[in-house]
């Protein structure tokens, strides 16, 4: 991709000791807590069975024998460092995010890149994509440390591009709300926080207005929750974990069950049914219709338009012309 | 019949609040193909929010641009084709190598491959930075810094450079470079807007001055012009051993004196600059006997003839 602000945002990634740092502690963090998992937790056999219960299918743990608790105690932990790498891009996005505008303003460089060909979307695609290519290679050397669940087997290899893909939907969708703040709001660190309390309200909210306050969303199962309800929690990047989780790793009704507990949604609606690709599509859909009004917030004057031919044609110079101009 | 040149550059009756502070009040000028046009004016006068107008970083509320011939609002992307612009701040992203910085520029302005390595090359040529392209931007002087920042800005050969107050912070040598560099930029046929607050500076290389204050253009024309009018309001400075009330009233009646002010014996008169409104005031203060020990011209430099224009502290 010919982007200018991709390639040098790449470049400036690379030799910066942040990103290396990033991969190290994300490592580390979920390393630790595999060891810590192993080493102690499977010794606590009730704690056990209470985060399978929370997990998996709420009686299914209760009746499992010793050896059927220590297989499935593996696929907790594959849960777990799922739930944790979600944990931690929740909170390493909008610090890569939050200075991505604004710290160019704060630099004083957007000016000169207003001033140069480059459109708005160049920038702000760029700078989303440069955030991507930096979560991809986070995402990938976390592989090795995820794959080591393989050892115990029971699962495939789809189940881990599945949560790949699903960590890069939510990384896209994330991120383009803090690009979003960080092109609205002038400078990097409010625009980082107010990226946090939309994601916290955003993850939080919607379950604690279903727990609080039922009548407001519909009651459970007689008819369909109200659409803005849905819409939040469709838009929730951590029910789109949780559901991952549970379906991928629990019983297939278990996260309709689930949503019929926690919203008092109607289990029949074909949305409950194919929760997971509802919610990463709309949430594509959003996080591409929210680039699109960062990039409003990057021209205030001249609205960009295609260049004319005549234009495009000055571009393409001829060498022996320009050889001449550079010798007068 | 002749054809008339378009100026490069034409600013009318633009307008410009914020909140309720009136940035700019109906600015109007115009900048012709081949000069090197200065802006100055006292700090808030409006200069740098006209030149962020001007390369549309800023929206004005009403008035019309036109650059190249090009109205600016009906050709918001081409008109970039034709300008470069080197704001007050560097601007430099201090992790990359000075290649490398400039490769990002030229890509972001569209030239790339052969094309886009003759022109930095070129450019940093241009600015004698030639052989640091391995450097780290971080690294270089601030001169130098400088320096980049109009290599950066000629990558695209642009027909009007816009240079916002580029003498900022830089010492007496490196101003004298960049003086250099601008005429330089200027005889090669590259018309400069430039806002600066070193007066004297200006006069060396600005074909044309304008003097802003209040977020207006409160006069334009030609240094020439300026310089001529600041030699011809130069007071007179007259001394004398005594009678001063009664040379007072001797000036007051002479039809070129325009104002007299006096300290003790020292008469400081505004008069016409010829050499006979200077024959007739002291040859009619002789004859009323008025003993005049000493009769001169004030030595008022140009800068101060400037901040007097603007009514203000420049700089």
């Amino acid at each position: 991709m010919n982007n200018p602000v991709l390639k040098r945002e790449v470049r400036a990634n690379m030799r910066s000791p942040k990103l290396i740092l990033s991969i190290i502690g994300f490592n580390l963090v979920l390393a630790l807590t595999g060891f810590i998992f192993l080493a102690f937790f499977e010794e606590a056999e009730p704690l056990e069975r209470l985060f399978l219960e929370l997990f998996f299918r709420e009686d299914a743990a209760r009746s499992m024998t010793a050896s059927e608790l220590a297989y499935n105690s593996i696929r907790l932990l594959y849960c777990l460092l799922i739930l944790l790498e979600f944990v931690l891009l929740f909170f390493i996005i909008p610090t890569l995010t939050g200075s991505m505008i604004a710290g160019e303003r704060e630099q004083q460089t957007l000016d000169l890149m207003l001033t140069s060909q480059l459109s708005p979307k160049t920038i702000v695609f760029g700078k989303l994509l440069a955030m991507m290519k930096t979560i991809l290679m986070i995402l990938i050397s976390t592989l090795p440390i995820l794959s080591l669940v393989y050892v115990f087997g029971s699962f495939s290899l789809f189940d881990m591009f599945a949560s790949f893909g699903v960590m890069l939907v939510l990384s896209f969708f994330i991120g383009s709300i803090g690009l979003l703040f960080s092109a609205w709001i002038k400078r990097s660190v409010p625009a980082t926080l107010c990226t946090y309390i939309v994601l916290l309200g955003m993850c939080i909210l919607p379950l604690v207005i279903a727990r609080l306050m039922p009548d407001l969303v519909g009651p459970g199962g007689s008819r369909p929750a109200s659409f803005f309800h849905t819409l939040a929690l469709l838009l929730n990047p951590l029910m789109s974990i949780v559901c991952l989780l549970k379906m991928r790793f629990g019983a297939e009704t278990s996260f309709v069950s689930y949503l019929e507990n926690t919203t008092n949604m109607a289990a029949e609606t074909p949305i409950v049914r194919h929760w997971l690709i509802m919610s990463l599509l709309l949430q594509l859909v959003v996080a591409y219709l929210l680039v699109l009004l960062a990039t409003k917030y990057l021209r205030p004057q001249y609205r960009r338009r295609e260049m004319n031919s005549a234009l495009k044609e000055r571009m393409t110079v001829d060498p022996e012309a320009e050889k001449k101009k550079e010798s007068q | 019949m002749a054809e008339v040149m378009e100026p490069v550059l034409k600013v009318e009756k633009v307008n410009k609040r914020f909140g309720s502070f009136n940035a700019l009040t109906d600015l109007t000028f115009s900048v012709e193909a081949g000069h090197v046009f200065g802006m100055v004016g006292e700090n808030g006068s409006g200069k740098s929010t006209a030149l962020r107008i001007v390369v549309g970083l800023e929206r004005a509320d009403s008035g019309s641009i036109s650059i190249c011939g090009m109205d600016a609002s009906e050709h918001p992307a081409e008109i970039y084709h034709y300008i470069g612009y080197v704001p007050d701040s560097f601007g430099l992203y201090e992790n990359l190598l000075v290649q490398e910085y400039m490769t990002f520029f030229a890509e972001a302005s569209g030239l790339e491959g052969y094309l886009a390595r003759r022109r930095i090359s070129h450019a940093l040529e241009m600015v004698g930075l030639s052989g640091r392209e391995g450097l780290y931007v971080d690294y270089l002087s601030s001169s130098m810094k400088q320096r980049l920042c109009i290599a950066r800005a000629m990558l695209n050969y642009p027909r009007l450079l816009i240079l916002d107050d580029p003498m900022k912070g830089i010492d007496l040598k490196n101003r004298f470079e960049l003086r250099d560099m601008i005429r330089e930029l200027s005889a090669q046929g590259t018309t400069i807007l430039i806002s600066s607050h070193m007066i004297t500076e200006l006069t060396e290389f600005c074909t044309d001055l304008g003097i802003m204050a209040g977020g207006t253009m409160k006069e334009q024309g030609s240094m020439e012009h300026f310089l001529k009018q600041s030699r011809m309001n130069r007071p007179l400075k007259i001394r004398v051993s005594g009678m001063a009330d009664q040379a007072v009233g001797v000036l007051d009646r002479l039809e070129p004196v325009h104002a007299v002010t006096v300290d003790n014996n020292q008469l400081r008169v505004i008069a016409d600059n010829t050499t006979e409104a200077e024959t007739m005031i002291l040859s009619e203060l002789v004859r009323e006997g008025v003993p005049v020990v000493s009769f001169l011209r004030e030595d008022e430099n140009f800068e101060a003839f400037i901040k007097r224009k603007t009514g203000g502290d420049i700089g």
